[in-house]
């Protein structure tokens, strides 16, 4: 299945692009919610802050995505030859992160993590159809592009771990006012004021 | 006529998951310290000393407040108490409260759930089954307890609860009194998820029982001396553990749950022909087993034993473990 010509006029519009970041920048905002947001409210930060994390996580899951899509352009191009205009393979690629607008459904206890990869796969399989659909390639093509541009935004991130994660720790301390993310771990064991006071200890 | 009835399918749906969400955001708002104390979280004076030990009853999830109970968990108590000189029973912890509140009592929705439990309690009402929403409401706190990411806070909170309703009952803090945890049903979460924090703290010896009890693996096992599963043979409920909970699966043998029973601190006991809850359950008095006990009496015995069993130069060990 290839997409009607007339669509193409639509797809390639300012406001086709505008609207297919702001789709990224809700799903981002909402599986930040989802996920990051745990983790920000359990480091006990102000409610100021808690926005500005999850704006701050938004705009990098847009960041994010761009780099997938860019990637994933590349894998197409030079495994398969295929010559499709970057801006319309985003647009319609970026049709994939409508079910993660659902990401927040990540906070449900117990059911919420099954959920979120159930959300991914979703999102994945709509992924591959868009790809096959602006591209012409097949069902599996388009997979082996997927993995393809997956493994090399994958090896590029190892490869810039480090600084990436240095980056990562400033933004976080910027936003949230505190060092570092408090894992599950860190948290307390004994409940102050409660404690038997034991000779020599303080 | 479809239509109508899909669209008010949907919105309870919707309606439910938005429910269901509230409940671990307003754990982590609390724990964020976003929203202030509620006027239980300030330490009450404590009562006059007793040396134990110490039985905390968490009560299943039909449960409404920490004042609420059935006159058949007030007899298997009374029947426990008959059987310990000097046991201390705590009753007025709500499991499904980090905050102690009972659900007909405070908050914007009180007068929902007051009204609820009035359905519920009225034999003749064909809206009696809505009641059953209580229910639902307390295993979302269950569920909220069991999950990974809520868990330690939740249990934080209820546990500092618990804590509290020690003190008011007499337990003198470095007094290293054995404090004993029983829940029923979905209590049993609780008790499990809050016992690690509570001997932490109170650095006394501390036992978990779980009648016919539904909970997921805990750290809270590292630290407890024991835990004493009681099931009946007729109670289908308890199996759902074992199925729902990948940390309790046999082939995740790293998980606390497995270490712990491979230790032998996790016990099974079967106690009979038991069902979950009603006629034929733990605390049914007027049922008896092959030696002549009742139901209540053998769940009795056996929780008795076990307390009894853990000594002071056992719970020393433990401390040291």
């Amino acid at each position: 299945m290839t997409l009607p010509i007339e669509w193409l006029n639509v797809l390639l519009s300012p406001q086709a692009i505008a609207a297919a970041t702001l789709l990224i920048f809700l799903a981002g905002l909402s599986e930040g919610v989802g996920t990051q947001g745990v983790t920000l409210l359990m480091s006990r930060i102000t409610p100021l802050r808690f926005a500005m994390g999850l704006l701050a996580s938004a705009l990098l899951y847009v960041l994010s995505a761009v780099i997938w899509m860019w990637t994933l352009w590349l894998a197409m191009r030079a495994l398969f030859g295929v010559e499709v205009p970057l801006r319309l393979f985003f647009v319609t690629v970026s049709t994939a992160y409508g079910p993660l607008l659902l990401g927040a459904l990540a906070l449900l206890p117990l059911v919420g993590p099954a959920i979120r990869w159930g959300l991914r796969l979703w999102s994945f399989s709509i992924a591959l159809a868009s790809i096959v659909a602006v591209t012409g390639l097949t069902h599996w093509q388009a997979a082996v592009g997927a993995l393809a541009g997956t493994l090399l935004m994958e090896g590029a991130r190892w490869l810039l771990s480090e600084p990436a994660e240095a980056v990562a720790r400033r933004i976080w301390a910027l936003t949230t006012g505190k060092p570092h993310l408090v894992r599950r771990e860190e948290l307390p064991q004994v409940i102050p004021g409660y404690e038997p006071v034991v000779k020599g200890e303080r | 006529m479809i239509t109508a009835l899909s669209w008010l399918g949907w919105a309870l749906l919707i309606l439910f998951i938005l429910f269901a969400i509230a409940i671990p955001l307003s754990v982590l708002i609390w724990w964020a310290g976003w929203r202030k104390a509620t006027p239980q979280n300030r330490l009450q004076p404590p009562g006059p000393p007793a040396a134990g030990p110490f039985l905390v009853y968490l009560s299943g999830v039909d449960d409404i407040s920490g004042e609420f109970s059935t006159p058949f968990e007030d007899a298997l108590l009374d029947a426990i108490a008959e059987r310990i000189p000097g046991l201390v029973i705590v009753t007025d912890v709500f499991a499904y409260s980090f905050a102690n509140v009972g659900i007909t009592s405070e908050g914007n929705l009180a007068w929902f759930w007051a009204w609820l439990n009035s359905l519920r309690l009225n034999k003749k009402s064909p809206l009696r089954r809505v009641g059953r929403l209580i229910n639902l409401r307390n295993m979302l706190h269950v569920a909220v307890s069991a999950d990974r990411r809520y868990g330690p806070m939740y249990n934080y909170g209820v546990a500092e609860m618990i804590i509290q309703a020690l003190l008011r009952h007499g337990y003198v803090l470095g007094s290293g009194s054995q404090v004993a945890l029983l829940g029923y049903s979905g209590g049993a979460q609780i008790a499990l998820g809050t016992s690690g924090y509570i001997q932490a703290t109170l650095r006394a010896p501390v036992q978990v029982f779980s009648l016919g009890g539904i909970m997921n693996s805990s750290d809270s096992l590292s630290r407890i001396s024991a835990l004493t599963h009681l099931y009946g043979t007729r109670d289908r409920w308890h199996h759902l553990s074992d199925l729902i909970f990948p940390a309790r699966w046999p082939i995740f043998r790293g998980t606390q749950w497995n270490q712990a029973l491979a230790m032998g601190k996790i016990e099974k006991v079967c106690l009979g022909p038991m069902v979950h809850t009603g006629r034929g359950s733990y605390l049914d008095a007027t049922r008896y087993v092959e030696d002549g006990r009742s139901y209540l009496d053998v769940t009795a015995d056996t929780i008795a034993e076990r307390i009894m069993r853990l000594t002071p130069s056992t719970a020393a060990t433990s401390l040291g473990a």
